[in-house]
């Protein structure tokens, strides 16, 4: 008999299928079991028994998980909803996605505004052992040699209470530092990007183009204007993470992917603002100008070619920046235009059919006293046989009154209206401002007023306001509304062009080359005479206005020099303002020379061949 | 004890109370041994599937953990690609930097030399061309060879060509 057939005590059959013979072997029947003694059990006198102990045990063991049951029920099925949720906001996480800001464009495709990133250095003690951290320091202290030593190591070493688990090093890093951080793998050290805005070509359109702050949101000029359109919609992602807040690839995800921000396109052109900026800077050095501001606007259509103001700021370096400086004064401040209202006098005189260029006044004395006020020509000069031209020609303030009574203040102050003055053009810039007129409704207006307003005195305008409205002179008389502008797109389709539009019919094409007419006069022999360019017929007017004091009054020196001309006079395709402030001489020897520089290199780059015989007499004196 | 058989594989002789008790006895064998072939093939199919369930789980186990390993991966890749978005947009403000005007008029005149153009010549060029015959227009490649005045206008410089009057 086997042992293992033995052991396992089957029965003790084994058949042979090879010899034709059943073996049957008999196993000796096991032993009878002993009966097993039980311990001896020892009870402490006055003891529980073994009986009692583990009852009491089991009866702990059930509390305990009857108090686990009721725990798990209270956790699972009362308060469900709260742990499920706690265990979704564990697992769950939503995070945004920043939608990309959009790019600001010049008419030629030029970056104007782009993104960028800065980077924020963060450093993490607990990752940071003692060799790590000269290591760290070192290559640190290379790549941020404007933060002291002593900062990063205190940045990489924590602390007595160990509460610094995570510390800012530097906050404003360059890409390309940040990316020689991140090259180096530096244990224990960390970057964070975060958005921001740039302006490569610096102070270059500041005022038109504003800028973002550190939120990104933006603030003045097209970025305040745009700013719906240029931030876009963030989105979310809604994301099922592991420990290390890596999405969990089968997990829960819901994106809502963000709409990015749309690019705009202007109708600045940088070559002209380029020009533009340069010689109103040195217009304004040269007459040692508090202020200047310019202006280039195609008269046709109402798009703005160059948008300047002095001073100005840099956009990228706005929160250094006196805020003073971030407001636009050719759209938020006012000033009297002087002489250059007279185109308005003189439109609305041919266009009423008061006057013609020809029409003579006779002799005009240099000053007259009207309503009790002594009102004067700049020169005190009067001058015979004046006709409007001569007026125009000579800035004639006493001129512009006799044109103005020729048909009286119900129409001059109807057609003001209807030139936009003293009403907000609607350019699509933030901070505009109405400016000031006294319309006869007015308790306080006065017939002097009317009187001063021809000459462009008791009146004040924005300078868009006021190239707006010369616009509709040289333009055949229409009144168009500018922008800045041209183009709304997103992801190269165009969401939105803008179209000029025509806000009114203010004079006829008629009055309107007459009005041209004694313009070009004011050029080839007048007061206006250095905005004249050889060879090409240049319409234009010069201002000079006081300046008004908060005190009351005029300032006895200190004047605003301005000047406007538009060109080719039959067919303008610019019109070009200049404005110097706080200047002590006038606006024709100060603003008309910049205007010629620029209408000069306008003519030129934009091919216009001359069209008028070049002379000796139309030279620049 | 020793039970005679008649042939090998023969039911053992069924005579007399012996016989009748090995007869049990080979019935009670045969069903031990049918229970145990019964029992194997039970025990064999059970490993077959312990096997099969192990190999799917491995199978899921890969599968889930390659894609969890994607997911890695493609979280590593978004990551990547939006610092290299980042790196784009830095260049193109580079670039913006680089085509600034004012930097490429200082370049110009100082590296260059270069001096703003005082005089401008402007010149009106006849406009009887090959192309304003009548019907040489209708054969396009011929109208372009036979611009010669405009290919000789295209040795002016830039500004000056733009403005000559063409016909098109």
């Amino acid at each position: 008999m086997s042992d293992k057939l033995r052991y396992r005590n089957r029965t003790p059959l084994r058949f042979d299928f090879q010899s034709p013979t059943l073996e049957v072997q008999e196993l000796p029947s096991p032993e009878p079991e002993t009966k097993r003694k039980s311990l001896p059990v020892r009870r402490k006198k006055g003891g529980l028994s073994p009986y009692i102990r583990t009852r009491i045990v089991a009866g702990i063991v059930m509390l305990m998980a009857f108090a686990l049951v009721i725990n798990l029920y209270r956790w699972q099925v009362v308060q469900s909803s709260t742990t499920s949720s706690m265990a979704k906001e564990l697992h769950l996480q939503t995070s945004d996605i920043l939608a990309k800001r959009g790019l600001i464009y010049d008419t030629n495709g030029m970056l104007l505004a782009g993104n960028s990133a800065v980077y924020i250095v963060w450093g993490m003690p607990l990752e940071v052992s003692g060799v790590k951290l000269t290591q760290n320091l070192d290559q640190l202290q290379k790549l941020l040699p404007d933060v002291p030593r002593d900062k990063i190591r205190s940045a990489l070493v924590l602390n007595k209470e160990g509460t610094n688990k995570w510390n800012m090093i530097d906050s404003e890093v360059d890409a390309n530092i940040a990316e020689q951080i991140r090259s180096a793998k530096l244990a224990g050290i960390y970057l964070e990007a975060k958005p921001r805005r740039v302006y490569p070509n610096g102070t270059l359109l500041a005022h038109i183009l504003g800028f973002t702050n550190f939120k990104m949101e933006g603030a003045y000029g097209v970025e305040g204007y745009y700013n719906k359109d240029l931030s876009g919609q963030p989105g979310t992602i809604l994301a099922e993470r592991d420990a290390d807040k890596n999405p969990i690839a089968l997990g829960v995800q819901q994106i809502s992917p963000p709409v990015e921000g749309a690019d705009l396109t202007l109708t600045i052109d940088s070559a002209i603002q380029s020009k533009v900026e340069h010689e109103t800077l040195a217009a304004m050095f040269r007459w040692k100008a508090t202020a200047a501001s310019a202006i280039v606007m195609n008269p046709q259509t109402g798009a703005i070619l160059a948008w300047v103001s002095y001073p100005d700021f840099d956009p990228n370096n706005f929160n250094k920046t006196d805020t003073a400086r971030f407001r636009d004064p050719n759209v938020s401040d006012v000033y009297e235009p002087g002489s250059t209202f007279k185109i308005f006098t003189t439109a609305i005189g041919i266009d009423t059919g008061a006057v013609t260029p020809e029409t003579n006044a006779g002799t005009l004395p240099g000053c007259v006293i009207k309503y009790g006020y002594t009102v004067c020509n700049y020169n005190r000069v009067g001058y015979d046989n004046q006709t409007v031209i001569k007026t125009i020609q000579h800035s004639s303030n006493v001129g512009a009154m006799w044109i103005a009574e020729k048909f009286g203040p119900t129409k001059y102050y109807n057609y003001l209206h209807n030139f936009g003055v003293g009403v907000a053009t609607g350019i699509d810039l933030s901070g505009e401002v109405d400016g000031i007129v006294r319309w006869p409704e007015n308790k306080s207006w006065t017939m002097l007023d009317f009187d001063m307003n021809s000459f462009g005195q008791a009146v004040a305008v924005t300078p868009i306001q006021l190239v707006t409205a010369v616009s509709a002179v040289a333009n055949g008389g229409n009144l168009v509304k500018p922008y800045v502008v041209s183009k709304i797109s997103r992801d190269g389709k165009v969401i939105e062009e803008k179209k000029p539009q025509v806000i009114r019919q203010v004079i006829s094409p008629e009055s309107s080359r007459s009005t041209t007419g004694v313009l070009v006069q004011a050029v080839t022999g007048g007061e206006t005479r250095l905005v004249d360019v050889k060879g090409y017929r240049i319409a234009g007017k010069t201002g000079t206005a006081q300046i008004a004091l908060p005190t009351g009054g005029y300032s006895p020196d200190m004047y605003i020099g301005s000047t406007v001309a538009y060109a080719p006079a039959d067919n303008p395709q610019f019109l070009v303002l200049v404005r110097l402030d706080n200047i002590n001489t006038f606006g024709s020897n100060t603003a008309a020379p910049a205007v010629q520089n620029i209408v000069e290199f306008l003519l030129h780059y934009y091919n216009i061949p001359p069209t008028e015989p070049i002379t000796t007499a139309n030279q620049k004196p | 004890m020793q039970i005679p058989m008649d042939e090998p594989g023969a039911r053992p002789s069924n005579t007399g109370f012996i016989g009748t008790v090995a007869a049990f006895k080979m019935k009670a064998a045969r069903e031990q041994l049918i229970k145990r072939a019964r029992n194997m093939q039970l025990a064999v199919r059970f490993a077959l599937f312990g096997l099969m369930l192990s190999a799917a789980a491995l199978i899921c186990l890969n599968q889930t953990s390659i894609i969890v390993q994607l997911g890695y991966d493609i979280e590593r890749i978004t990551e990547r690609e939006a610092v290299l978005n980042q790196q784009a947009e830095a260049i193109n403000v580079d670039i913006g930097k680089l085509v600034n005007l004012r930097r490429i008029e200082q370049e110009a005149r100082e590296k260059l030399h270069m001096t703003e153009a005082t005089k401008f010549i402007y010149m009106d060029i006849p406009a009887a061309s090959p192309s304003a015959v009548e019907g040489s227009n209708k054969n396009p490649r011929l109208y372009q060879v036979s611009d010669w005045w405009r290919i000789l206008s295209q040795m002016l410089p830039s500004r000056w060509h733009d403005t000559l009057p063409v016909r098109l």
